[in-house]
């Protein structure tokens, strides 16, 4: 399961608990300060955690060696105790269809939110009725398919279903727009915040200075787009900028045929100054699925989540330079979304509860109509021993 | 002339002649002319006229195409007209059964006829033609074909009748109801699917057991895949110690049975101990099955294709019958029942007995039945018939001719069979090479009926119109090209040579006054593209009707 | 000479070898005996169908029946439609302004989850089980109403992947009342007039033909020969009209209308036959089993589907073809309203949506309903053997009194215990 570099010695990360939830996710994010949690959820609400360290009752004496010769912990075994709970928080509402893409701002204690209808919104945080502090209702027409912002703080980005790429500022005022020729999939910030990265449909993907208004490199990622029959099945859902903003990585499937959805989570690999691909990873088979998120640890690794055919997904490990991810975790399937916790250490992930799929009728013990729900599962990433 | 007049000393020899043969003692004359009698006799009765012989060109292309499976050349029907013997007949007959050619044709009417296009296979290809060069019994191949020696080479062969019925196809059941139906119409002429769940709602002989008597015998098999000393897919049989219990969804009533012949008696599934059961006994640690000692397939195949059984003899004397009339005695052919009597029982009976006595010599019944009047019969209405009722025989009827004959009956009539059989010589179309089995393929896709639809009468279809008119293949053949027809009628330069090259290349028989004066007239129509006219009406000969049947 | 019998004097055994059983509608009764002007005009009013099947199961939650803001409701906003009150997906806003036109049921109800078993069973009507495979409706239709007085061939299905004559459509009804298949929306092999002949020669050598088959008729029975004249007389018109089914002559403006996707193009080539007089034209389309991903593979699929379909509906209407057409648009069921782990959506035959048009049909209807949540029908809900009756019914064929012949067997033409939708007719 794990495979250990000897360049840095690495026990993989343990689950500590997973919290039920009653409904479908489609991302989560711990915020900057790292006391909150939220999710978009798979209905018109986005979903709230407060994140409690519990105090050390005991001192944790256990030996290192003991450790390590422990099996890897199966995410699966849920410790009794986990050192950390998430409290619920009421639900923030006002959304309409799916609210499939959150972000916190860097600094200030700012939600934005942006739901498939179309709606971007930016409220505060804490409390149990937040203050909402905008919201246009149309920012697009319909389904907002990626929120991204600035790491400075100043500008969003969204991209959706109706063609346009749209800059704003954090404030909710129009920057920028740019129709593209096709359903936009993805979009993020280049590290210095002035050049964005959105990638579409056929996986075509342009940086588009929106400050000069100006369209740059175009990077080809055509392997995860596929017209299957009559559908086109759009494979590109996550783009990221390494640190330095030198190379750019594109991560989704690479589609084997539409309907069922076949294909391999897959991620691509682009050097910014020439527009070359430097490298794709391929990761599992036609069963996987998806890359659907992917979070940038300090330590300069990335953590990707996949999900595929319901009972099919991964959380891995994965260096840029390297050609296998040194860390896979297969016990928890579906993972739609991945966030680290800002002190690095930790990591939630959301996905789907088990057994999520059928032909026919599944009705609960009292006749209800039985819907599917994400947990989010808690894990600790384990100091490095020596 | 030779319609129905019986002498009486011939009648005496023959008589006589059967005594020392030792035929039985009820054999008055030669079971061809009491057959006569019989449809003379109906037809009187019915005052429907008998339609004169066929002249000699449509009777030797029948014959050709019945026992040789293509049409005869030109230098064959010439010379058979041009023959003064006044036995001729019977002697073409004899040197058509007599020739190689004879037990392939027959195979091969009896695969269309057993597998119904539902799929073809070498081994049971081979088995065919080798048992009908052999004149194997009928009754014999039957229980071969019924109740497969899986192990046996010469044998296994058989077996594709079942096990291509076995075959599961896409996420069906395994159809074991298919391959019940199919072994109750085609070897006792009864379609029993109706009585699978039920007492059969128009036919009062087909009961629910009839049905489940047949099935559980089938039901009882498994298909498995070649392996070890099975080279063939083959069926596991299972060890049967209990009746088949079935329900009426019409009228609840319970019923069961072990195995049983349709519309016979039924087979006692023996009281054996579990030391007696097994042949050979099973591996419970390989997960070998067994091989139990009682077998419910080879039971019923013995009782099924037995002299005891009487539908069994009636339906392959209905089944050859309708092979050389061109409809059965009893129609459908599977619907033997008591309330669906025979045109004429009394020739059903007849030719079922005799042919029981004969111990199923199919090769007998065929001769005989080829020399008959009624066989010999032309396909044009007689004066003053109008619109005679089929069942009479008192015309040859049109017959279907199966897309492999055409086939070949193509090549030949054009004149191009040795180049496509040989490939040589030849470019082919666009540089490919076309083998006389993409020949075959392409007859059979544009002419032979689909999977599981017998082939019973002659059947235009647009896809063979469509082939005719404007496929590749088709065309190429009345192209001019060295050595063929076009090449042949292109040298020749009076009209009425090339009307009697075209038509007894392609219709085997010599053109009326009229047909070549047509031609001529046509030819002057078009004497600056002569040879391409020429193409045209060589064309048009070939997807007449004349050419399309067995009349 | 004996020149063959005209035509109209055979009529009824000639339709038999293409399956009209005689007597049963009218038109096919009158078949050749009226003048050719008068013969068009009929024509203009024979009843036709349009069936459009979406395989693998288009989910109605995205297309016909949305949910939006609810548990099950998905990503996707409900719109307007030209019948106030009556709101399609977002996903089908060609479709939403064709709305008044249309017949929508939403309580389909059905029993098979399955596609194997499924697809054949919702295309035959689900009838009760009598030990024989029923026909699915094209070829059903070939049965009872026989080709137009076009000629053309009666069942005609335009679909993705391989053409040729295919019979298993067919089921009891024999081989004949199969369909003639157009692969890619191309013509089957050997439709074409061969690139050796000129129109004129074709034509002179199929005289020739037809003069060498009445020499050959004249003194024997008449059934083969006139069998084989209909056919190369049906071949004759199929190439007559190979513009109809030549994709590559269809118009810009038009395929930029129907959309330049595969069931844009079919859709077009559908609309041209049933113009020229194809009694039933089917159109297929694969790909609908969007068991992950349904979302985005909905927003992609589904509003290829509309457009194409509401074209046709407006096209059919603006000639007037509509009032004669009767159009289905429907898959072998819906999807559950369940999201699974791959956000995908499964086999749901619960509760589901047909849409149909025209012909017989209450326009800017929709009947019945589901429940809140989309999760089940509201009241009993229709299971297809309800349909089947109601499309018999609507093309005038009274399924209490006309019934199948199966070789002496008695057949219903749709599930003896169920009725036509009452709603849903004129």
């Amino acid at each position: 399961m794990s495979d250990p570099k000897p360049a840095a010695p690495f026990a993989p990360p343990k689950e500590l608990k997973a919290f039920p939830n009653d409904r479908q996710l489609c991302i989560a994010r711990f915020s900057p300060c790292g006391n909150f949690l939220a999710a978009g959820a798979m209905e018109g609400t986005v979903r709230r955690w407060k994140v409690v360290e519990k105090p050390k009752l005991t001192v944790d004496i256990a030996l290192p060696d003991e450790t390590a010769k422990k099996p890897a912990p199966k995410a699966a075994k849920k410790p009794e105790e986990s050192p950390v709970e998430l409290v619920p928080l009421p639900h923030l509402t006002g959304f309409n269809g799916w609210v499939q893409n959150i972000a916190f701002h860097p600094k200030d204690k700012i939600l934005f939110v942006a739901d498939t209808w179309g709606k971007l919104a930016a409220t505060d945080i804490e409390g149990d009725a937040p203050k909402p502090r905008w919201e246009n209702a149309t920012a697009h027409d319909g389904w907002i398919r990626k929120l991204a912002i600035s790491p400075d703080g100043r500008h969003l980005a969204t991209c959706g279903r109706d063609q346009f790429v749209r800059i704003w500022t954090t404030a909710g005022k129009l920057v920028a727009e740019h129709r593209a020729e096709e359903d936009v999939f993805a979009v993020t910030f280049a590290p210095e915040g002035k050049v964005v990265a959105f990638g579409d449909l056929k996986g075509t993907i342009t940086m588009w200075d929106f400050e000069a208004k100006q369209l740059g490199r175009k990077f080809d990622a055509a392997v995860l787009h596929k017209l299957s029959r009559l559908q086109n099945v759009a494979g590109l859902r996550v783009l990221t900028f390494s640190a330095d903003g030198k190379t750019l990585l594109a991560g989704g499937c690479e589609p084997a045929g539409g309907g069922f959805v076949e294909g391999a989570p897959a991620l691509l690999r682009f050097d910014v100054a020439t527009g070359k691909q430097l490298s794709e990873w391929r990761f599992g088979v036609a069963k996987d699925g998806f890359v659907l998120d992917a979070a940038s640890h300090p330590d300069g690794y990335l953590v990707l989540v996949t999900s595929g055919q319901p009972g099919s997904g991964k959380i891995m490990f994965l260096r840029p330079g390297e050609k296998e991810p040194f860390f896979t975790n297969t016990a928890v399937a579906n993972c739609h979304s991945v966030t680290l916790h800002p002190d690095g250490k930790r990591f939630a992930v959301a996905a789907m509860n088990k057994a999520s799929n059928g032909n026919g009728r599944q009705l609960t013990k009292d006749g209800q109509y039985l819907g599917n729900n994400s947990p989010v599962h808690l894990f600790e990433i384990p100091t490095a021993q020596g | 002339m030779q319609s129905s007049r019986p002498t009486a000393l011939l009648t005496r020899c023959l008589l006589l002649a059967a005594a020392v043969a030792g035929a039985t003692a009820m054999a008055a004359e030669p079971l061809h002319r009491r057959v006569d009698q019989l449809i003379a006799g109906k037809a009187s009765v019915a005052k429907q006229p008998l339609a004169p012989p066929a002249d000699d060109a449509e009777f030797l292309r029948r014959a050709w195409l019945d026992f040789s499976g293509g049409i005869p050349d030109a230098g064959e029907t010439r010379k058979f007209i041009a023959d003064q013997s006044p036995d001729k007949r019977a002697k073409v007959i004899e040197q058509r059964m007599a020739a190689p050619r004879f037990a392939e044709q027959i195979a091969e009417a009896f695969h269309i006829q057993l597998m119904e296009r539902n799929g073809d296979n070498d081994e049971w290809r081979r088995y065919l033609t080798e048992s009908f060069r052999a004149n194997k019994p009928w009754d014999q191949m039957a229980r071969e074909i019924l109740g497969p020696d899986f192990k046996d080479e010469k044998l296994r062969g058989a077996g594709f009748f079942i096990t291509r019925r076995l075959e599961k196809v896409g996420q069906q059941d395994t159809d074991y109801p298919g391959a019940t139906r199919d072994a109750g119409r085609l070897f006792m002429g009864v379609d029993l699917q109706c009585c699978q769940c039920h007492k059969h709602l128009t036919v009062k002989d087909y009961k629910q057991v009839d049905f489940n008597g047949l099935f559980v015998a089938f039901q009882n098999t498994k298909l498995q895949e070649p392996a070890g000393d099975y080279r063939t897919k083959w069926l596991q049989e299972g060890l049967m110690t209990n009746k088949y219990e079935f329900v009426s969804v019409l009228s609840s009533v319970k019923g069961a049975t072990g195995p049983r012949v349709p519309l016979g008696t039924e087979v006692e599934i023996p009281a054996y101990s579990k030391e007696e059961m097994w042949t050979v006994p099973p591996e419970p640690k390989t997960r070998k099955a067994g091989v139990p000692k009682f077998s419910p397939l080879r039971e019923l195949a013995a009782r099924v294709a037995s002299p005891e059984n009487p539908l069994f003899a009636r339906n392959i004397a209905n089944r050859i019958w309708w092979q050389l009339m061109g409809r059965g005695l009893v129609e459908p052919l599977d619907l033997n029942h008591s309330d669906n009597p025979p045109s004429h029982p009394e020739l059903l009976d007849l030719l079922a007995k005799e042919l029981t006595e004969h111990k199923f010599d199919l090769q007998w019944l065929i001769r005989e039945l080829a020399l008959t009047q009624t066989y010999q019969r032309s396909s044009l209405l007689p004066a003053g018939a109008k619109n005679p009722p089929e069942e009479l025989f008192t015309v040859a009827k049109e017959r279907p001719v199966a897309a492999e004959q055409l086939a070949r009956a193509f090549l030949a009539a054009t004149g191009e069979q040795e180049r496509v059989a040989g490939g040589k010589g030849w470019e082919g179309i666009e540089g490919k090479k076309h083998t006389q089995k993409d020949f075959e393929k392409a007859f059979l896709t544009a002419f032979a009926n689909a999977a599981k639809e017998p082939e019973l009468s002659v059947n235009p279809t647009l896809r063979a119109a469509l082939f005719l008119r404007n496929n590749d293949l088709a065309l190429w053949s009345l192209q001019k090209r060295k050595g063929n027809l076009m090449d042949r009628v292109a040298a020749l330069t009076d009209a009425a040579q090339i009307a009697d090259e075209l038509y007894h290349a392609i219709l085997s028989r010599p053109p009326v006054a009229e047909e070549k004066t047509e031609l001529a007239k046509y030819l002057t129509k078009h004497s600056a593209n002569r040879e391409k006219a020429l193409g045209h009406y060589a064309w048009a000969m070939l997807s007449s009707m004349e050419f399309f049947t067995n009349h | 000479m004996n020149p063959l019998c005209k035509p109209w004097e055979h009529a009824a055994s000639r339709r038999q070898f293409l399956g009209a059983s005689a007597g049963t509608l009218a038109f096919g009764a009158l078949g050749g005996m009226i003048s050719p002007q008068a013969a068009e005009a009929m024509r203009k009013k024979e009843k036709q169908v349009l069936f459009v099947w979406l395989d693998g199961g288009m989910s109605q939650l995205e297309s016909w029946d949305p949910k939006p803001n609810t548990e099950f409701g998905g990503p996707f906003r409900s719109i307007k439609t030209t019948v106030p009150g009556t709101h399609f997906s977002e996903l089908m806003p060609q479709s939403a302004k064709q709305a008044h036109r249309l017949c929508v049921v939403r309580s389909i109800c059905t029993k098979d989850n399955a596609h194997s078993s499924g697809v054949a069973r919702i295309q035959r009507g689900d009838p009760k089980n009598r030990g024989v495979p029923y026909p699915f409706f094209g070829s059903a239709i070939a049965k009872l109403m026989g080709p137009t007085s076009s000629k053309l061939p009666p069942y005609v299905w335009v679909k993705p992947g391989s053409g040729g004559f295919k019979t298993e459509d067919a089921g009891f009804l024999g081989p004949k009342y199969g369909s003639l298949a157009f692969g890619d929306g191309k013509p089957p092999e050997d439709l074409l007039r061969h690139a050796s002949l000129t129109a004129d020669e074709d034509a002179e050598r199929n005289e020739l033909r037809e003069l060498l088959n009445r020499r050959y008729a004249a003194q024997r029975r008449p059934t083969y020969t006139e069998a084989s004249s209909f056919v190369f007389d049906t071949a004759q018109e199929l190439m007559k009209r190979a513009n109809i089914f030549d994709t590559s002559k269809l118009a810009a403006k038009e395929l930029d209308r129907y959309g330049r996707t595969e069931i844009g193009q079919h859709m077009l080539v559908a609309r041209n036959m049933l113009e020229a007089g194809v009694r039933f034209v089917k159109v297929g389309s694969y790909g609908w089993d969007t068991h992950g991903d349904n979302f985005n593979g909905s927003a992609s699929l589904v509003p290829k589907f509309d457009r194409a379909f509401a074209a046709i509906v407006e096209d059919l209407a603006a000639t007037g073809l509509l009032e004669h057409t009767l159009v289905i648009a429907m898959s072998e069921f819906g999807r559950t309203p369940r999201i699974n782990g791959h956000v995908g959506r499964d086999h749901w035959p619960e509760a589901w949506s047909i849409a149909m048009a025209g012909c017989g049909l209450k326009a800017g209807a929709v009947v019945g309903a589901t429940n809140d949540k989309g999760t089940f029908v509201k009241d009993p809900g229709y299971d297809i053997g309800a349909v089947f009756h109601t499309w018999f019914q609507a093309l005038g064929i009274d399924t209490k009194k006309v019934e199948y012949d199966n070789n002496g067997q008695p057949l219903p033409l749709a599930h003896d215990d169920m009725q036509s939708i009452k709603e849903a007719l004129v």
